[in-house]
């Protein structure tokens, strides 16, 4: 297999599939009858904007597992399975374009491996709502943007389509962040609003 | 595009296995109920805020409706925030609210429990927080789901900003989202009709 994930233990399959099984999970899993859970996706986040400038590929942290909820050929859900305290909990479940948009990009990230080996993660910084698939091998860290609609400050690297090598996303993170604090911020009260 | 080949080895689950349990310990509790709130993806970086103040608008189904620019109008005076590219700036979500007719009593500091968010969305009433991520770049979201799934208090978000699942909200651990994606919830809105007290 030309692309691989982080091991994950099997609990976080299982709780992902006892969560879809809850009721209440009917409208986000679809009508379908038959799913299948993909083999989990590590996620990682930086969680520090100041992290942005030098950030290394060393720094940034696992928050969860991502497990794909599949029916047929579409990816209907996404189940983040997090370890607390001592028991596996799903504690976000999403449907809608991004799902599908995320596994296109993993699909997209297993054409550019070709046959070498590839191990495959998914990078978040989530106040700059920016995703990417993260692959790395021997060679140096790439990371290929998940597409998103938005407006042009959302999407800092121009091409949604290919890969781009670490430093070149994170120098665009950092300047789109710098770019983000630089604006006036969002204000919570009457008194304060500019 | 083609699902990934490393998905071939994903797992079938059988989802009529212990279905009953589940709704069992759900309606004991707090059964899942919801009070949509139809967000548009924000038309600039910053306007998470005029997204927020178009959706709740179109939530209670009052007229006139409001685009997201004639949102802004209503808190940037003396500029047309619908000729393009004008008015990319935060604003109070608060002050929206309040010109819109939407807003319920004061801005509440910080998160509000669960129990409030429940009765709050049981009574149909979407709530609005505010999002800060480290005191630099922050961010409005909406409450529009809550209740007990697989025995975990859940509500479900309405988010402007990413462009997605604003037809089915993403459903978040509570404890999850006292820190969602990293920022912490720092203040809370609750919303009316017009007409309403």
């Amino acid at each position: 297999m030309p692309i691989h994930f982080d091991k994950s233990a099997p609990a976080v399959v299982s709780a992902a599939a006892r969560r879809l099984r809850s009721r209440e999970s009917e409208r986000l899993r679809g009508v379908a009858s038959e799913l299948r859970i993909a083999p989990p996706v590590a996620v990682y986040a930086v969680v520090r904007d100041e992290d942005l400038e030098q950030l290394r590929p060393s720094d940034v942290k696992r928050i969860a597992w991502r497990c794909f909820v599949l029916s047929r050929e579409q990816a209907v859900a996404a189940a983040d399975v997090k370890l607390q305290s001592g028991a596996w909990l799903v504690t976000r479940l999403a449907a809608g374009k991004t799902v599908q948009r995320t596994v296109d990009a993993i699909a997209a990230a297993e054409e550019e491996a070709g046959p070498h080996e590839m191990r495959v993660r998914l990078l978040v910084v989530p106040w700059l709502f920016f995703n990417a698939v993260w692959m790395s091998s021997a060679g140096p860290h790439r990371l290929l943007p998940i597409d998103a609609p938005g407006t042009t400050l959302r999407r800092p690297v121009a091409d949604a389509t290919r890969s781009y090598d670490w430093e070149t996303v994170r120098d665009a993170l950092s300047n789109f962040s710098r770019a983000r604090a630089l604006a006036a911020r969002p204000v919570r009260t009457l008194d304060a609003a500019p | 595009m083609a699902m990934p080949e490393a998905f071939a080895s994903a797992t079938s689950i059988d989802l009529s296995a212990e279905l009953e349990l589940e709704t069992t310990m759900s309606a004991a509790g707090q059964p899942w109920t919801e009070a949509s709130c139809p967000l548009a993806e924000q038309e600039q970086d910053e306007w998470c805020w005029a997204s927020v103040g178009e959706g709740v608008r179109k939530r209670y189904k009052e007229p006139p409706f409001l685009s997201q620019c004639q949102v802004a109008n209503k808190v940037k005076i003396g500029v047309d925030c619908c000729s393009p590219g004008l008015c990319n700036s935060a604003d109070s979500l608060s002050s929206v609210l309040e010109k819109l007719g939407h807003r319920r009593g004061d801005e509440i500091d910080g998160a509000m429990d669960f129990d409030a968010v429940y009765d709050e969305i049981a009574a149909d009433h979407p709530i609005c927080c505010f999002i800060d991520h480290q005191s630099k770049i922050d961010h409005f979201v909406v409450i529009t789901g809550a209740g007990l799934v697989d025995g975990v208090r859940t509500v479900g978000i309405v988010d402007p900003g990413e462009g997605r699942e604003h037809e089915t909200p993403v459903e978040i651990a509570y404890g999850a989202f006292l820190g969602y994606d990293g920022g912490n919830w720092k203040a809370s809105y609750k919303t009316k009709k017009m007409s309403e007290a």
